[in-house]
């Protein structure tokens, strides 16, 4: 079902959390909201669930306003961080807990859990309790127990961060499976980037309780509306220069750019610059990092300006080599100068 | 979502409560002052705690049931103490059992515990009998129905020792579990360990039972009327006695007197707020 | 392993003090005759015993109006006790340090103030001399007992698994019933038994606001002790006593079979 969200503002003790925070998810859509911790993520779940009231705004659901509606009779499910299990239930029981509240019959029941177990891969474990299972059981028997809900509209609060790293590839899988197959319109509330931008459709940016972009995640990531919104991807530098004529000219490079006259910054990003194809960019190799997978280069151009690049392989070049290198510039981002400041 | 309004309501039995302790409050001193509606007394006036306040035997008796109070308090603070060190450094859940036994136990039975033992013909005397220590009865020492209420506060320790040990358990396993330890890692000896670590650490816990029991032993009235002295009387005993008195004017001074147990309770508990405050931050490490 | 002889030493003397007493009042109450100085009776009898079952003062009938005034108290002090730690704990309300403190407020009354307050008072609303009186008073008394304790467990179960059953679908009541309450059953029952043990021994506030209309065992065992008959005083005791130990025992039970297993700081 579509979810929409109207300038919603939330304040817990009188504290204003949300800002007018908009955005929309289309039917059977998957929405990664992304931000820093702290920025009121989690209290965006829990006012759209409607465990927070809303200050002002409005959560449309399948086109229906339910900022008004009490959380039982919303069918918005929150799969929480902590999990939330019945710690006097077993996993079959926590998992037939919603079918009850619908009224489904003992038999029924008891049938449908076993057979939710047996989808997230936990066939057979229905009769322990909670407290014999492990971390990633205990995720499964959670999500198993948002289905058992026939959600309207599925909330994950940052569902893996209590798990290890293999375990969260698993999960992450079984998510992505598990919305195919039941085309569930989804939110996932997390803080890591790289999971927002693989699992996800779309991809909305928080910082300070307010929705600052959403869109693909290609959109997201490489049209950044800030210099903030880029730097929170990580590896960008910046090249300061003069916009005049069309025309942006740094002490490094110079190209086309369609803007008014000014000083602005020109977002480098690693994948758009490539030291084995000569070009305009001057650089100066600095030291090398062996990372494992790859190996971490740090080069300054000609301003000073940091750049790192990691590479497949260790260069064939020794610190303090210099070369001009191949940038591409198709796509290019600029903000304009002083933004750094700016939140 | 929870609603504020929903909050206000569940306060109502709260509300109710506090509300009557107030109306019970108010309605001592007011009689205390004189105001007693049913007697056709209608005018305040202060002359009832005058006349109390003045009185020598009002002021024995308050001076026997501060004794009894403090004596209480501090011996079963110290005593508990010890026994909660004990409890926290052999731990073993029979004990734990054990001490929350006389916190079950009713009072007007722990007297009767305080007679058969303490009494001169009591166990204690009669083993002394046995030992040769005394030729007869009239030599032990009388503790029970003396002025200076050894037998209300031997009943009272016997209750409360455990009290003292059960309440502040929790907190002094805690820090000894972990700064204690961290002390003895530093090198300092259990017995140092625990007087300047964790002791210091489990005072407020200390504190407010020793609070408690103040409290509860300055009020209360059956211990003193089963073991303690005639003349003077504690004051909770002597003050029903005026209450019970058939001349009904007298009921404004049984009212004073009760009055004047409540003024007192509640300064000692304010007192008692401010040196807790200053000692907390104490700990806290803030500047004294 | 250190060896601990102090803490070993100070537990055995607690442990004699403690049970010593117990001991001496059982043998009070079998014995027929035990002159001075004897350090055991001359004879032994059941005279108390028939007195206690078939005497003026009956055991089965005190036993029962105790039970049901202490159990009424341990239901509805604790009742209040949640009610007021949930408005605290969970609810956005002002003045929680106030509440806190309208909850502890009866421990700083002296309970015989107290009694004698509300006996003033309840003459007014002619509640005196009644059953419902003497609850009153007693589920005042229990009541910041009841509080401290709702306090923490509900503090500690929080809020979170109530908001998951409610999204889940669960209406208000059944979300806190079927979520919450299991959580806090250790915790109520907990508060329940301290409720029980204060009022089973309140005897001034009873005296005064029952007016010796309403009979506990408190009431009657005190005139037995001024008596001075220490066999018939003995055997109310032990009785007295054995009761509220045996309540206890139950409600530790039950506390322990919802808890199951234990921290390990106790062995």
């Amino acid at each position: 079902m579509e979810l929409t969200i109207r300038r919603l503002s939330v304040a817990i003790r009188g504290e204003p959390i949300l800002h007018e925070a908009s955005l929309t998810v289309a039917d059977g859509g998957f929405l990664s909201l992304l931000g820093p911790s702290g920025c009121g993520k989690s209290t965006l779940l829990k006012a759209v669930a409607g465990i927070l009231p809303a200050r002002s705004g409005q959560v449309l659901l399948g086109g229906r306003d339910i900022t008004g509606l009490p959380a039982h009779r919303r069918g918005a499910v929150i799969v929480f961080q902590d999990m939330r299990l019945f710690p006097h239930l077993t996993a079959a029981e926590n998992v037939a807990y919603p079918l009850a509240l619908r009224g489904v019959g003992r038999r029924q029941r008891g049938a449908r859990a076993e057979a939710l177990l047996e989808r997230v891969q936990l066939g057979g474990l229905g009769g322990r309790h909670i407290a014999a299972l492990s971390g990633g059981q205990q995720q499964r028997v959670a999500l198993a127990r948002a289905l058992a809900a026939q959600p309207r509209l599925l909330l994950l609060d940052e569902p893996f961060s209590s798990l290890d790293e293999d375990l969260r590839e698993d999960m992450r899988r079984l998510v992505l499976d598990l919305h195919r197959e039941y085309a569930m319109t989804t939110v996932l509330v997390t803080h890591d980037q790289q999971e927002a931008l693989s699992l996800s459709g779309q991809v909305a940016l928080m910082f300070d309780g307010r929705i600052v972009q959403q869109g693909t995640p290609e959109t997201v990531y490489g049209r950044p509306v800030s210099r903030r919104a880029a730097d929170y991807f990580g590896g960008c530098a910046y090249l300061r220069g003069r916009v005049r004529d069309g025309r942006f000219t740094s002490p490094c490079l110079s190209c086309p750019a369609d803007l008014p006259a000014g000083d602005y910054d020109l977002l480098l990003r690693p994948r758009d610059v490539d030291p084995f194809r000569p070009g305009p960019l001057g650089l100066r190799l600095e030291e090398c990092r062996f990372r494992g997978a790859d190996v971490l280069t740090r080069w300054a151009a000609a301003d000073g300006t940091a750049v790192e690049l990691p590479l497949a392989q260790r260069p064939p070049w020794p610190p303090g080599h210099a070369l001009s290198c191949h940038v591409s510039l198709d796509q290019a981002v600029f903000f304009p100068a002083g933004e750094e400041g700016r939140p | 979502m929870r609603k504020r309004s929903t909050g206000f309501l569940l306060l109502l039995p709260l509300a109710a409560i506090t509300l009557l302790v107030l109306a019970a409050c108010a309605h001592v001193v007011a009689q205390g002052l004189g105001v007693v509606p049913a007697f056709g007394l209608e005018e305040p006036t202060i002359a009832y705690f005058a006349a109390v306040l003045t009185d020598g035997d009002f002021l024995a008796s308050l001076s026997v049931s501060l004794r009894i109070a403090a004596l209480s308090a501090l011996l079963s603070a110290v005593l508990g103490t010890a026994l909660c060190a004990a409890l926290a450094a052999w731990r073993r859940r029979w004990a734990l059992y054990l001490v929350r036994l006389p916190i079950l136990v009713p009072h007007a039975v722990v007297a009767l515990f305080t007679i058969t033992l303490f009494s001169q013909t009591g166990l204690l005397a009669r083993l002394a009998w046995a030992m040769g220590l005394i030729g007869e009865a009239g030599d032990f020492p009388q503790l029970l129905y003396t002025p200076q209420g050894w037998g209300v506060v031997l009943a009272y320790l016997w209750k409360e020792i455990p009290f003292v040990a059960y309440f502040t358990l929790a907190l002094m396993v805690s820090v000894s579990a972990t700064l204690g330890e961290a002390a003895e890692n530093l090198g300092a000896s259990p017995l140092r360990s625990f007087f300047t670590v964790t002791l210091p650490l489990s005072l407020p816990a200390i504190a407010k039972a020793g609070l408690i029991i103040f409290l509860f032993a300055f009020g209360g009235y059956e211990l003193p009327l089963l073991l303690g002295a005639t003349v003077p009387k504690a004051l909770p005993v002597a003050a029903y006695q005026a209450y019970l008195d058939p001349e009904l004017t007298r009921r404004p001074y049984a009212m004073a007197m009760f009055s004047v147990i409540l003024l007192l309770s509640v300064a000692m508990a304010g007192l008692w707020g401010l040196a807790a405050r200053g000692l907390e931050r104490r700990l806290e490490g803030g500047r004294p | 392993m250190r060896r601990r002889p102090f803490s070993r030493l100070v537990l055995a003397l607690t442990a004699t003090a403690i049970l010593l007493p117990a001991l001496v009042l059982v043998v009070w109450s079998l014995a027929g005759r035990w002159p001075w100085p004897e350090l055991l009776p001359e004879r032994w009898s059941l005279r108390t015993a028939r007195e206690l079952f078939f005497g003026s003062a009956s055991l089965p009938r005190l036993l029962l109006s105790s039970t049901l005034l202490a159990g009424g108290t341990a239901l509805l002090s604790t009742a209040a006790a949640l009610l007021t730690a949930r408005a605290a704990a969970l609810y956005p309300i002002p003045g929680k340090g106030l509440v806190r403190f309208c909850g502890l407020l009866p421990l700083l009354i002296p309970g015989t103030v107290f009694a004698m307050g509300i006996h003033l008072t309840l003459l007014r609303l002619g509640l005196t001399d009644t059953a419902a009186g003497v609850l009153l008073v007693h589920v005042v008394a229990a009541a910041p007992y009841a509080m401290a304790i709702m306090e923490d467990v509900t503090a500690a179960v929080g809020g979170g698994l109530e908001e998951q059953a409610a999204v889940l679908g669960a209406p208000p009541l059944r979300a806190f019933c079927s979520a919450s309450l299991p959580q806090l059953l250790p915790g109520i029952l907990s508060s329940m038994s301290m409720a029980f043990t204060i009022s089973y021994s309140q005897y001034f506030s009873t005296l005064i606001v029952g007016g010796g209309r309403v009979r506990t065992l408190a009431l009657v065992l005190v005139p037995y002790i001024q008596g001075g008959d220490r066999s018939l005083a003995s055997v109310y005791a032990v009785a007295f006593t054995a009761w509220a130990l045996a309540v206890f025992f139950l409600f530790e039970c039950l506390i322990r079979r919802r808890e199951k297993g234990g921290d390990g700081t106790w062995n």
